[in-house]
């Protein structure tokens, strides 16, 4: 589809998939989850890359090991990522580049690194120096959710449980995601951004005010890092919020005076535990799907007005996945209907994954049958559905004429 | 595959088709496997002896041996499904279940069916080696069968 009069305009509507690509510490950082490894990516990159391209697809999210190529101050060992990017031009995929997926380099140490930002916005600029040909970026994937993991919930990285730290977190990844699209842009001028964020809402249980009010401010706290990458003022007491908790009030001006993110798409990810109830003790429960996509996109595209990507989506029953598969694509086809401009979906990953469905807190080994390929590259039935969702519908995402009317 | 999972592939106007064969790639993978272990049991002697034990014909039992291999085999895919698929870790279910099926079998059905070992010496020791070595190739092969089967899908 084409978004005609828009600089940013996409030639094609983006069908995805992703190689799961986390790397986050744990256990004070003497353990590091690398999910590529975790999933054999190492060992099989070039399979998985023609993977990809069976299936009908070119496009694809794509995280280089951060910790693994960004080795020093000025340092980088391009070795791997030299020969993905050129089985990739091979198969002339394109890659959406996810340059800091949960986790930094251990000299980085983590978020609360007041040098983070910059070091990031060196690693991007070399990046996209190295690799020219690369347009689509990620700058900081799901901000909110490593600022979250790593500093309220404890359980990544610095691993800490305090408001501070998570203003901390998330100003550095903010203003991270600001430079590396600055310094990306300064070598690779026409570079696409999708920040990818993932969408979550808190439904108060019942009519208790405090219950209420932790919704409230959880409604809003899920906003934050967006909020500042986009230049989008906060409501007054988040802004107290943060400055309370130690962000100048000169650095908020600079985010509300930042324009780099105007070429940006919102990446909208969800998952069924997106969706969380604050239950009658004041505590965060996540039952499953309240609403859906659809709903809780049409709060972010409310907010943010610029076109929007289903970033990321699976399920965590491999005989149900086909089923989401299709009620995730009928979300997509029924925001489109509403006029929101949606540029992509993803089912994401390629692969199963690791020890996601305990929040990558511990090195378990769990396999989450999630992927379209399981973990010895044999196609799960979602791999199919996907294939014939996109030969369906790939000339023509959206046969309905949008219909705001309706 | 499920039903519920078949019905909204269905809805959408797919014709799903199985996406995995584990008991079609496990009956020919065990086939192989019975065949190549064959002569190990001739040479060890043991076909003989378990023939003559059975009241077999050597000819019979070197007919059925292949046959029983077939059907472990269609076993062995049923229950490991798509983890008898692994790339690295195939050959050690393989042997694996190769040492069980002799532990079931002439180990303890048989002895207790007979009353007594069923075969002793080099014998014995042939028919642990042909089912070690049956439950290895079963093992090693049975991707690449399940890799035939899928062709084999795929192209129709």
């Amino acid at each position: 589809m084409r978004y005609s009069g828009d600089p940013f305009s996409m030639v094609d509507f983006m069908f995805a998939t992703g190689i799961e690509c986390s790397c986050p510490t744990i256990e004070g950082g003497r353990w590091r989850i690398d999910e590529l490894e975790a999933t054999d990516h190492y060992r099989y990159w070039r399979r998985d890359l023609e993977l990809v391209r069976g299936l009908g697809l070119r496009y694809l999210r794509y995280g280089p090991p951060l910790h693994r190529v960004f080795t020093g101050p000025g340092k980088y060992d391009w070795s791997f990522m030299d020969q993905v990017a050129e089985a990739m031009q091979q198969l002339e995929l394109v890659p959406i580049t996810d340059l800091c997926h949960f986790g930094v380099p251990d000299w980085l140490e983590n978020f609360q690194n007041p040098e983070l930002p910059q070091k990031l916005a060196e690693y991007a600029g070399a990046f996209a120096r190295r690799y020219p040909w690369i347009r689509l970026y990620t700058p900081v994937n799901e901000m909110y959710v490593a600022a979250r993991m790593s500093a309220l919930d404890g359980a990544w990285n610095e691993q800490l449980r305090s408001e501070t730290a998570f203003v901390t977190a998330i100003r550095h990844l903010a203003r991270a995601s600001v430079l590396m699209m600055t310094a990306i842009l300064r070598e690779s001028p026409d570079a696409r951004f999708i920040n990818s964020e993932s969408s979550e809402f808190y439904q108060p249980c019942c009519p208790d005010p405090d219950i209420q009010r932790i919704a409230d401010f959880e409604n809003q706290r899920r906003f934050i890092a967006l909020d500042l990458l986009y230049a989008v003022p906060v409501r007054d007491d988040v802004h107290a919020y943060l400055l309370q908790h130690g962000m100048p009030a000169e650095e908020y001006e600079w985010f509300m005076g930042s324009k780099v993110a105007e070429r940006a798409i919102l990446g909208v990810d969800y998952y069924r535990w997106n969706e969380k109830l604050i239950n009658s003790q004041g505590r965060v429960e996540a039952l499953g799907e309240l609403f859906g996509w659809y709903v809780i996109t049409s709060q972010y595209y409310d907010r943010y007005r610029r076109p929007v990507m289903h970033t990321e989506t699976n399920c965590l029953d491999a005989a149900e996945a086909p089923g989401w598969l299709w009620r995730q694509w009928h979300n997509v086809q029924l925001i489109h209907r509403a006029g929101v401009p949606v540029t992509g979906f993803t089912w994401y990953s390629l692969q199963d994954q690791v020890d996601w469905d305990i929040g990558l807190s511990r090195a378990v080994g769990n396999v989450n049958p999630v992927g379209l390929y399981d973990l010895n590259r044999d196609p799960r039935p979602v791999a199919d559905a996907y294939r014939y969702l996109i030969s369906m519908y790939r000339n023509n995402p959206f046969p309905l004429p949008v219909s705001v009317a309706d | 595959m499920n039903d519920g999972l078949m019905r909204f592939m269905r809805a959408h106007g797919q014709k799903p088709a199985p996406g995995q064969r584990p008991v079609t790639a496990g009956a020919l993978a065990g086939l192989c496997a019975g065949v190549a272990a064959l002569p190990l049991l001739v040479w060890s002697d043991a076909l003989a002896t378990v023939a003559a034990e059975l009241s077999l014909s050597d000819r019979v039992l070197a007919a059925a041996y292949p046959a029983i291999a077939l059907v472990a085999g269609g076993f062995y895919g049923a229950v490991f499904r798509r983890a008898a698929n692994d790339r690295r870790g195939g050959w050690l279910f393989g042997i694996s279940y190769g040492f069980l099926l002799w532990m079931v079998g002439p180990t303890a059905l048989l002895q207790a069916t007979l009353g007594r070992p069923l075969v002793t010496g080099t014998s014995a020791m042939g028919v642990l080696a042909a089912n070690l070595l049956s439950g290895l190739i079963l093992g090693l092969l049975f991707r690449p069968m399940h890799r035939l089967t899928q062709l084999r899908s795929h192209a129709r």
